[in-house]
């Protein structure tokens, strides 16, 4: 699988630009200890002093904040927390609605119904609300208080965005797998002895494979708008400080925060606010290229394994097509 | 006889699927409860479930505050529902529209364009909705700043209404959400052997498509239109957000209290609920064949 995955050149440079960006990211934290470039007054040749922000220029590839941190410095060191956050978020959310999933599809028409509807409202009202409204309390406090500690805090609104995607995500699965079990070779397996582990694992698995590689697609897009979508409403992912006046600030330098800081004065110094879009945008789009990658890939290899089995002849064998295996001597026929 | 029993049966299975998902949001609304801080208390949470339900059965004593101003929830609430629903309802119309125009055009154009079309739409998609809506408000405020013509109002203060930008920025992911969707529907139609008779027969492409292939597309297109609707809704509440319209979702946020956060999830999924259950009572002999 891998083998066919190298070879789309799209896939593997947006696995690149993303694992480059993770990997500085954890490096300016080790090496740099965290620490962000910053240049808050610059003199120019006539000795007029200018401040911060500055636009994007030769200086500052991506421009500065009003603070006077290196935009694209920030984004960097600021892309661990958001993409991790986005790829564990994700990844949590499948792997418990894959789990429960198995479970739900053993269910009983009945109970599966109720399931369904219990968890109805899920499907319609938006995740970000409810996400909101349910963290805006645990994540926002005041410059000076002493907050929840950092992981607590980090794990909580984790647990937030996982639990509240799971139903959809166990219903759906759930059905899928009911739909797989209703066919006809899981059915004559079952008839032949196949337990449910079994099933799982030889025939329900290499049919479900790929609806979670486009699963993981759409619920990483999904985590990555509604992380936007808090940042615009200033809860930050790890916690929002709030001064006092009114102005906030991120915990953790992640991607959202510089969105909800500066989003209210994007008339003015419109690349602040764009900059952190526009490397979500390109996680995202990254993201869509190495998924479509590995779905490639995946049904590639399948098919080689396939293929495999029944192997061309390279060369005809000459000579005489058949022979005898063993020449049987006509045996007499002894009268009755 | 049989009729009648079966259609009893699928009422009550309604009545229990509509009481199933009202607990349901009950029991979200009432989630805040659960945390104290960062602490789970189960206690708690079953009391603010109690009071809730209590509560939601007269909702004339229901009520909202702001900086301890005591205000009754109902009509208010209710006015600023019409205006999240107006803007909600414009802009489904206007990309459905949209939407299925330029799935026409495309049908009528090269497969090989309509491939690219395609590819394209799926970058489009990845666009999220923030970028869109800075975009058309900076490019509307650099409109006015070079010519000093105001194309459309860019965002509300007091009590003014804003509803033309918002509608344009909800439709454009919605169209382009559309436009895959049913692209994707009509191509699986096209497919059909009653297209190629029709069209075998000598109708004209345009017959064809909207007398044959855009029925049964919207019939499926409606039927599971359920994720569209859920977008669209997250979409709009940032748009709202982003705009200082006076619409339900900025009501739940500025106002936020167990009480007001369930009535609004109540009116948000009510009328959805009411729709697929008609829909499906309508259709479902229609259904069968397209499903």
């Amino acid at each position: 699988m891998w083998y066919y995955f190298i070879r789309q050149k799209r896939a593997v440079t947006a696995l690149l630009f993303l694992v480059t960006l993770v990997v500085l990211s954890i490096g300016n934290s080790v090496i740099h200890d965290g620490e962000i470039r910053r240049v808050s007054l610059l003199f120019d040749e006539n000795g007029t002093v200018s401040a911060a922000p500055f636009a994007p220029s030769a200086k500052f590839l991506l421009g500065t904040d009003r603070k006077g941190y290196d935009l694209l410095h920030l984004i960097i060191e600021g892309a661990k927390w958001t993409i991790g956050a986005g790829l564990l978020i994700t990844f949590m959310r499948i792997l418990i609605g894959l789990l429960l999933g198995i479970i739900l599809a053993k269910f009983k028409k009945t109970l599966f119904q109720s399931f369904e509807s219990f968890f109805d409202s899920f499907s319609v009202i938006p995740m970000t609300m409810i996400s909101y409204f349910v963290l805006q309390h645990a994540l926002t406090f005041g410059n000076g208080t002493t907050p929840e500690p950092f992981f607590l805090r980090v794990g909580f609104q984790l647990m937030i965005l996982i639990i509240f995607a799971v139903p959809t995500i166990t219903y759906y699965l759930g059905n899928e797998m009911k739909l797989l079990l209703n066919e006809e070779f899981v059915r004559s397996a079952k008839i032949l002895g196949g337990r449910y582990p079994h099933l799982l694992r030889k025939h329900i698995a290499p049919h479900l494979n790929p609806i979670l590689i486009i699963l993981f697609l759409q619920q990483f897009i999904q985590v990555l708008v509604i992380l936007i979508h808090l940042g615009v409403l200033q809860v930050f992912f790890g916690g929002t400080i709030v001064f006092y006046g009114g102005e906030v600030d991120s915990v953790t330098h992640e991607w959202t925060g510089l969105l909800g800081m500066y989003y209210a004065s994007f008339m003015s110094h419109p690349w602040i606010p764009l900059v952190p879009i526009l490397f979500f945008t390109l996680t995202i789009i990254a993201s869509t290229f190495i998924l479509t990658g590995l779905e490639k890939a995946y049904l590639l290899s399948k098919q080689k394994s396939f293929k495999q089995e029944i192997k061309p002849l390279k060369e005809i064998p000459s000579g005489p097509s058949f022979s005898f295996v063993k020449e049987n001597k006509p045996k007499k026929l002894t009268p009755l | 006889m049989n009729k009648v029993i079966s259609g009893f049966k699928h009422s009550l299975f309604t009545c229990i699927h509509l009481f199933l998902s009202l607990v349901g949001i009950i029991a979200l609304g009432a989630t805040p409860a659960l945390f104290n801080g960062l602490s789970l208390s189960i206690t708690q949470y079953f009391l603010a479930f109690g009071n809730l339900v209590a509560s939601l059965l007269e909702p004339s004593t229901l009520t909202y505050s702001y900086y301890k101003v005591v205000r009754p929830l109902f009509p208010e609430i209710l006015i600023r529902y019409k205006e999240s629903i107006t803007i909600f309802a414009s802009s489904f119309i206007v990309s459905l529209i949209l939407a299925v125009l330029i799935v026409y055009c495309l049908t009528c154009l090269n497969p090989r364009i309509v491939n690219k079309v395609k590819q394209s739409l799926v970058y489009l998609e990845a666009l999220p909705d923030i970028l869109i809506i800075m975009i058309l408000q900076l490019s509307i405020v650099w409109l006015f700043k070079n010519t000093g013509i105001l194309v459309v109002e860019v965002a509300a203060a007091g009590d003014q209404k804003i509803r033309a930008l918002p509608i344009i920025c909800l439709s454009i992911p919605t169209t382009i959400m559309f436009t895959k969707i049913l692209l994707f529907l009509t191509e699986e139609e096209y497919e059909k052997p009653y297209v190629s008779l029709a069209s075998g027969k000598g109708l004209s492409h345009f017959t064809v498509f909207y007398k044959h292939v855009l029925r049964n597309v919207l019939l499926r297109f409606f039927f599971f239109t359920k994720t569209n609707i859920w977008l669209m809704l997250s979409n709009l509440y940032i748009i709202e957000y982003f705009f200082n319209s006076i619409g339900i979702f900025i009501f739940v946020k500025d106002y936020n209290s167990i009480e007001t956060f369930t009535v609004a999830l109540l009116l948000i999924y009510l009328p959805i609920f009411i729709y697929f259950q008609l829909f499906r009572l309508f259709t479902s002999h229609l259904l069968k064949e397209v499903v």
